[in-house]
């Protein structure tokens, strides 16, 4: 719980903003701790901790927006100075920010912690990674590193226009990157598992299982796999590849602050338009969601930090763009609701639009049934390079694991299969959706100054018909 | 507060942990403190979205206690959370298993290199100027015709101490400006400048203006790329990025961890003899110059690669006892890290190194660069920013569509021409973060994958 000394701050923050002539101020603490072991080889090669925690102060003035932070609390009042001078310093060359109106309320929310992670001894956390270790030292894994972090996200939210929101946030990660060298070959390979909650987590992960397994395919991989075919063919993606496209190449080309230019000097725009509501862009078969109020997962949240209530959003419905994702600055520019995709990384951040946790929903189809028409093509399961462009048209996913479909069964294990396709023709190609929803936790880059933020990418299997394997 | 006159608080602050540490039974420790005001105003639209105006105070203790090593970061400075924070992070180091390679801190103290011209205190109160600054970049681009122009300004200013068990007791200010803006001519059709200075009056926002309005207008003649293989010449913005891992991929850290394409090649050819890689935290004014490294070491020159051959992992105590060598002053606490990385020039003039190439590419940004397997170096990069097509010594338009899609060795063996003026850049794609002052390359036989669907 944040304390009530904390509390009574942040009120005076948006009070004293409020009192120098800020329409709008809001106020955040934030702290967040985490404590990280990192294992190289069987040695505990760092044992870190960090604690992050002051107050941010927004603010707008004649519509110029002003951002202040400080962790030294006495200096809060400056703080609030450096906020409404910023606002001020950029008048001249402002956008006329307005926000949209959203209903307020006072609210809290935390994650579901049945073992908190600080009282589980570091003998058991050294544990975990040493059960890894030999697992995958025994598989023949030449260099094993891993890494357990637990972290918790409080934070207490207060508003000029009545909206109190105190949230805190668990979160515990594992994960692994092993490399194989067989002769002159090599293979790399990077495990992760993690989302919101205590050490209860671990049990769900089969961490062992999954990592054991990964180890057999990278060295059937070096030792058997074959070049992959390439020309036109029929693909299946597992859930881990189609996870990850669906943050890439629907979460944020539907981030309206991308659309509306905002990230155009770092990562880019958005080939979406604000036009394409409603336009078909992909096949019948495919719903897309980023839904922050999932239980357990990485981007769980209950109340953005603008204060809205968080909800499901429907990106893409049956093939056709629903909604982007807003904040409420460019909610009013569209002239619709805030459905709360405000977040940030830290008390030092502004709240820019982020994902949660974005997936593709389930389909009917086993993986089987994905594949038994399939005369001759190829199944990618797992990823290892990938790459988008900056309007999220073209991109790029190397396969790690994957292997030839033969008359509709599995065959050969093939070498870096390099599926390179624009949006449309991935979503449009997508003909059959499997029931397997898997998710894998990751982190979220974005905007300058840099905020990561743990995310979930979420997906089924899907069957692409018609695509081309590439490379040079 | 980073307008204080003195270091006071920094040196007491950083006292009072070791004190705290030692007490415990540390063995090993240093202590930083950092004391800043940060000052970031972004701009899209050719408008202003925000400003943004930080003052942070941080503490970052390594401790080192019979064979264990815990790092802890913090920015609650409660007296009495801080020693909490430290006593209770030391008491769970008990349970660490002890390391197998393990090094004190340095003994000092040292004498520290004077590093002239990194500090400029108008950086503390500059506001007004940074607002103006990118006024003068969005209009400079602007009147080369592009249609709308994005971009930040960021500043720093403060200063920082180090206290360490091996007698080190230092401080020192530094401040940065770096402006980055991208300029727009169409949907697609986009350019990219930087400028980056220690001091108010180092940037130019005028050219790199210019610099993005120019090529994002030059880019709206287009053609849509053939993949294949290319003879190269690289754009700064492109080399901030490639130089950076070049140079980073020398830690020794990433070496033991095989995330390295240098694992097993030291004092081996792994470039072409054009490449000599410096890492110079000596350079006046140099953009991420420094007189020491984190555990109290004087920083040095250290030469990476040398006419090609790759002479030096960047080392840390615990690296360097780990390889049997001597510390470079590159700590990093847990990963080594170049400070300044310096690519030789060449003889050739940059409009030479285009004159030369008969069919091939400019590519002057190259982005989201991301490995198949580090071990190898096998990667693919988006670029964008102005990738033209080159036939006989002229520029003809641009190629879209194209993702470069090599391998880092083979493109550092690669190298075959490089130009004679070497400028400073550090830009958002950086993701290693580390400043490179570097001037153009000429590459032959670069890879390019396009999607065909």
């Amino acid at each position: 719980m944040v304390s009530e000394e904390i509390k009574d701050l942040v009120e005076y923050a948006v009070r004293r903003a409020l009192g120098m002539h800020a329409d709008y101020a809001e106020a955040r603490f934030q702290i967040n701790r985490s404590t990280r072991l990192f294992m190289i080889n069987g040695n505990i090669e760092a044992f870190s901790s960090v604690s992050v925690a002051g107050i941010g102060i927004r603010v707008l003035v004649n519509g110029s927006m002003g951002f202040s932070s400080t962790n030294d609390l006495k200096q809060v009042d400056k703080a609030i100075e450096n906020a409404i001078r910023g606002a001020k310093a950029c008048l001249k060359i402002s956008k006329k920010i307005r926000l949209s109106e959203e209903k307020f309320s006072e609210a809290s929310y935390s994650s579901k912690v049945l073992k908190k992670p600080e009282d589980i001894s570091l003998e058991e956390k050294i544990e975990f990674l040493n059960s890894i270790d030999e697992l995958a030292k025994e598989k023949g894994i030449t260099t094993r590193n891993l890494s357990l972090k637990y972290s918790r996200e409080q934070v207490y939210y207060v508003n000029s226009e009545g909206s109190r929101v105190e949230g805190d946030v668990t979160r515990l990660n594992g994960d692994a990157m092993l490399t194989l060298v067989i002769g002159s070959e090599s293979a790399q390979e990077f495990v992760e598992k993690g989302g919101s909650g205590g050490w209860e987590l671990i049990e769900g992960w089969n961490f062992l299982k999954e990592a054991s397994r990964i180890a057999d395919v990278m060295k059937e991989g070096l030792e058997k796999g074959i070049p992959p075919p390439k020309g036109k063919m029929d693909l299946v993606l597992g859930p881990h590849v189609v996870g990850l496209m669906m943050h890439e190449s629907t979460g944020h080309p539907y981030e309206a602050d991308r659309i509306l230019g905002r990230e155009a000097a770092q990562a880019g725009e958005s080939f979406v338009k604000p036009n394409m509501l409603g336009k078909r862009i992909g096949s019948e078969v495919v719903t897309v969601v980023d839904d922050p109020t999932i239980e357990g997962s990485s981007g769980f949240y209950l109340y953005d930090m603008e204060g809205v209530k968080a909800r499901r959003r429907i990106l893409m419905k049956n093939g056709i763009i629903n909604e982007f994702l807003h904040n409420r600055e460019t909610a009013a520019i569209f002239g619709v609701k805030s459905n709360a995709a405000a977040r940030a990384s830290s008390y030092d951040r502004e709240p820019i639009i982020r994902m949660a946790n974005t997936f593709m929903l389930p389909g009917e189809y086993s993986q089987e049934e994905l594949m038994e028409d399939i005369k001759e093509g190829v199944y990618i399961a797992r990823f290892t390079e990938w790459n988008i462009d900056d309007r999220r048209y073209n991109q790029r996913y190397v396969g790690s694991e994957a292997y030839l479909i033969k008359n509709g069964k599995l065959d050969r294990m093939v070498k870096r299969p390099i599926l390179e396709i624009t949006t449309p023709a991935f979503y449009s190609s997508i003909d059959a959706v499997g029931k397997d929803l898997e998710f894998n936790p990751g982190l979220c880059g974005k905007s300058d100054p840099g905020q990561s933020v743990p995310v979930w990418f979420g997906g089924p299997s899907v069957r692409l018909r018609g695509v081309r394997l590439g490379g040079i | 507060m980073a307008e204080s006159e003195s270091f006071e608080e920094g040196l007491s602050t950083v006292q009072k942990i070791l004190d705290i540490a030692l007490r415990k039974g540390a063995e090993d420790v240093a202590v930083i403190y950092d004391e800043e005001i940060g000052r970031h105003l972004r701009f899209s639209q050719s408008k202003a979205d925000i400003v943004n105006t930080w003052l942070y105070k941080k503490v970052a203790v390594c401790i080192g206690k019979e064979k264990r090593v815990l790092v802890v970061e913090t920015e609650d400075l409660r007296p009495e959370n801080l020693r909490r924070f430290v006593e209770e992070s030391i008491d769970a180091m008990k349970y660490l298993p002890p390391r197998p390679v393990y090094a004190p801190m340095p003994e000092g103290p040292f004498d520290y290199p004077v590093v002239p011209s990194l500090y400029d205190e108008r950086l503390l109160t500059a506001e007004d100027e940074l607002v103006d600054a990118a006024k003068i970049a969005i209009d400079s681009a602007l009147s080369e015709g592009a249609e709308r122009v994005a971009g930040v300004i960021r500043s720093r200013a403060g200063y920082s101490c180090l206290a360490t068990t091996g007698g080190v007791n230092v401080c020192a200010r530094d401040s940065q400006i770096y402006l980055e803006v991208r300029a727009f001519a169409d949907e697609e059709a986009t350019g990219h400048g930087v400028t980056c200075s220690r001091s108010l009056g180092g940037i130019d926002p005028k050219r790199a203006g210019i610099e993005a309005g120019m090529d994002a207008v030059l880019a709206k003649n287009f053609t849509k790329g053939e993949p294949g293989r290319y003879d190269v010449v690289f754009g700064r913005s492109a080399l901030g990025n490639l130089v950076g891992i070049f140079g980073h991929m020398a830690s020794a850290m990433y070496v033991l961890m095989q995330m390295s394409p240098y694992v097993g090649k030291l004092n081996q050819k792994i470039a072409s003899e054009e490449i000599t890689l410096i890492d110079d935290p000596l350079k006046p004014a140099g953009y991420g110059s420094r007189a020491y490294d984190d555990e109290g070491l004087p920083t040095k020159k250290n030469t990476i690669i040398e006419n090609g051959v790759l002479k030096t992992y960047l080392h840390n105590r615990l690296t360097a006892k780990a390889f049997n060598a001597e510390s470079t002053a590159n700590a990093g606490w847990i990963i080594p890290k170049p400070w300044y990385l310096i690519l030789k020039p060449g003889d050739a003039g940059e409009e030479e190194l285009i004159e030369e190439l008969k069919d091939g590419l400019l590519v002057k940004n190259a982005t989201y660069l991301r490995f198949q397997n580090y071990m190898t170096g096998d990667f693919s990069a988006v670029i964008r920013d102005g990738v033209f097509r080159v036939k006989n010594g002229e520029i003809i338009g641009e190629v879209r569509g194209l993702r470069l899609s090599d391998n880092l060795l083979n493109m550092l063996s690669n190298v075959y021409q490089i130009s004679r003026e070497a400028l400073p850049i550090f830009h958002w794609w950086m993701e290693w973060e580390v400043p490179v002052e570097t001037p153009l390359i000429a590459i032959h036989n670069v890879g390019f994958t396009s999607a065909t669907l």
